[in-house]
């Protein structure tokens, strides 16, 4: 594998699913999964140029939408993660909790 | 309520297959993002951080209670089971397909629903005071003539193509709850001393990027030129307007820059152009729409109302909800109910669908089948006799809904922000939730009194921050959440935008900066009847900012 050169910012190639809208991370095996686990990292600049020329096909074919390499952060011993927050959003859903109905009360 | 005529059957349905149609081009390839991305936008199709997100109007914020059974049972369908009431008075989806958008549409048209002009460049969903045709203060209901606005401002050939959005809002009532005075066009009806209805017009407020304060063009224009003189505002704007930058595209920047002066004079040019002629409205067609808005018939009910009465002195509970959440009505014995979407801890301005259905029942069985969205994120039950209110707020409490703080410093604006929205900086419901944890205690936010907190996430205001008594925008700095505190703004009849206190806040920061600011409120008030504006107005900035940054 390519030595990451100096001031290469790790990326992931990202968009949405045209049908659905949901988020979606490019794979090794070229498919797109709702995981960024399952994201390529790419982790040069040729790599990512590569990355996202693959990708792009599939933004023609129409498959997904709103293309971008986004930013990831690799820190020894933890798991590869998005460096900003609104990626890590992105990947991860909101930070607050799906409004759910209220348990039921039980009236003295 | 409004029911749709033959037009609007017609201009809907025609809508909704043209706009399945583009769906089926968009997701069969022949159309491209570039080709398609402006269709979605004109029938309130935004892609967010997440998923596709649907805008649906609701005009002047009136609902049936079909109506929102028919907006908990897409939720419960084609979303995640709830939805979020905007400050445009309108719902958004946050999870919904595209390839579902059509038969969406579909069900919303069979309910007189629709999402066209929630989005882009012409006059979107027409706002109106939330208690309209209830409130005891209101001088005539506003929203006939918001109907005959929207009737007029849809689908218009000349105006679905301006430099930028523009919004309207309309109050009946000489307190303001519908902010009119930051709306591209703010109408105020109003009776002069020989009884004739008529409007005080406003042009050129607005929040976003540059806030500005409306100017009032005219003191009173007799209601039937309303729809000249508006469209001759739009004229101006449509020829003047910029449209070379898209942050200066709005009216209020034209109006700035021409000056009150010129553009009075302008309008009044082009009004006196187009007065008197087709577009003077009728006084039958007056008549005709407000026929539709015709008082509720209202029950018989004992004004001691001993029910009510009875409920208060036995529950605490009650008194409090009571004390907050029910305004005064027209009718003896009668209330106009605020339903609260902001519990502690929870999201601003969403419900979810066992929710609505909870409210739609409780509409149609005590409230005449009617239920408003106030811009402020709440649902209200307009019309409820107050011996019923025991009731209902029994049901409220099963729904998690009976939280009594209207008007308190936890009925809070929050818009979407980092967590759903695209174009936010930093995220503006966990600070809303921060913030109502932090002042969860009833005792203490009824001994604050009224403050009118808000929150964005960026600088478009969804948030209404810049009329917040205090507001709250998020801002980017160098990729960490940074908050901005503003005092001072007002959205009411005594409108103002507030004033930066000073540098930004950290995200961990931000939940003490305000309670700095509260505490400094109270130490320094007169009285406990003095509230939070009065009080800021009477002191100025600096004692607060001498607390946040000094001490
Ligand atoms: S204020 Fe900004 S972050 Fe909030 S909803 Fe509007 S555009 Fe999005």
């Amino acid at each position: 594998m390519a030595k990451p050169a100096r001031n290469f910012e790790a990326v992931v190639a990202s968009a949405n699913a045209l049908a659905s809208g949901a988020v979606v991370y490019r794979t090794a095996e070229g498919s797109w999964s709702p995981h960024f686990k399952d994201a390529l990292i790419a982790r040069s600049k040729s790599e990512a140029e590569a990355l996202l020329a693959a990708a792009d096909g599939d933004v023609k074919a129409t498959l997904i939408v709103e293309l971008a390499l986004i930013e990831v952060a690799l820190e020894e011993g933890v798991a590869p993660r998005p460096r900003s927050l609104r990626e890590r959003i992105r990947a991860e859903g909101p930070t607050v909790p799906i409004p759910q109905d209220p348990q039921p009360v039980i009236r003295t | 309520m409004y029911r749709y005529d033959e037009f609007d059957h017609r201009f809907v349905m025609e809508r909704t297959k043209e706009f399945a149609g583009q769906v089926t081009r968009r997701l069969s390839g022949e159309l491209s993002e570039e080709q398609f991305r402006p269709l979605r936008l004109m029938n309130g199709v935004y892609l967010q951080l997440h998923a596709y997100m649907l805008r649906i109007a609701i005009p002047y914020g009136t609902l049936s209670s079909r109506q929102l059974r028919k907006l908990a049972d897409i939720a419960r369908r084609y979303d995640r089971d709830y939805g979020h009431f905007t400050t445009r008075q309108n719902l958004q989806f946050n999870w919904i397909k595209l390839a579902d958008m059509p038969a969406i549409l579909a069900e919303l048209a069979e309910v007189e629903m629709h999402a066209i002009q929630t989005s882009g460049n012409c006059i979107r969903n027409v706002t109106a005071d939330h208690f309209a045709g209830a409130a005891a203060d209101e001088i005539a209901d506003p929203r006939p003539w918001a109907e005959i606005i929207r009737q007029w401002s849809s689908l218009h050939p000349e105006f679905s193509f301006l430099p930028r959005k523009f919004k309207v809002a309309v109050t009946g009532a000489a307190k303001d709850r519908a902010a009119i005075q930051v709306h591209d066009i703010g109408l105020e009806l109003k009776r002069n001393d020989k009884g004739e209805n008529g409007f005080a017009v406003w042009v050129g407020g607005g929040q976003g990027r540059t806030p500005m304060i409306a100017k009032k063009l005219t003191d009173f224009l007799p209601e039937s030129d309303i729809l000249a003189y508006c469209d001759a505002i739009l004229r101006v704007y449509n020829l003047e307007g910029r449209r070379d930058n898209k942050y200066k595209a709005r009216i209020k920047i034209l109006v700035h820059e021409m000056g009150e002066e010129e553009m009075r004079a302008a309008v009044e040019k082009e009004f006196a152009a187009i007065r008197g002629k087709t577009l003077t409205v009728p006084a039958p067609e007056i008549a005709r729409i407000n026929a539709y808005f015709a008082p509720p018939a209202y029950q018989l009910c004992d004004p001691a109302t001993p029910v009510f009465v009875a409920a208060q002195a036995a529950d605490s509970q009650f008194r409090m909800f009571a004390e907050r959440n029910v305004t005064p009505h027209k009718q003896p014995g009668y209330g106009v109910l605020t339903i609260s979407l902001k519990p502690v801890g929870g999201p601003p301005g969403d419900a979810t669908s066992s929710q609505m259905d909870r409210i739609a029942d409780l509409a149609e069985r005590y409230g005449h089948d009617e239920i408003r969205v106030s811009h402020e994120q709440n649902l209200v039950l307009p019309h409820v006799r107050l011996d019923d209110l025991p009731a209902i707020h029994a049901s409220l409490i099963e729904g998690g809904l009976a939280t009594a703080n209207a008007g308190l410093i936890t009925d809070i604006i929050a818009c979407p922000g980092l967590d759903y929205c695209t174009l936010a900086n930093a995220r503006s419901i966990p600070v809303a939730q921060r913030i109502s944890e932090r002042f969860a205690d009833i005792a203490r936010q009824r001994d604050i009194g009224d403050l009118k907190l808000k929150i964005s996430g960026c600088i478009n205001a969804c948030g209404h921050h810049h009329v917040g008594h205090i507001g709250i925008l998020g801002v980017d700095r160098k990729g960490e959440e940074f908050y901005q505190i503003t005092l001072g703004g007002s959205g009411d009849e005594t409108c103002a935008i507030g004033e930066i206190a000073g540098r930004g806040f950290s995200s961990d920061e931000i939940v003490g900066a305000v309670e700095t600011v509260v505490d400094t409120y109270l130490k320094l008030r007169q009285t406990p009847q003095e509230d939070f504006l009065a009080a800021y107005r009477r002191l100025g900035s600096a004692p607060f900012q001498e607390a946040l940054y000094v001490a």
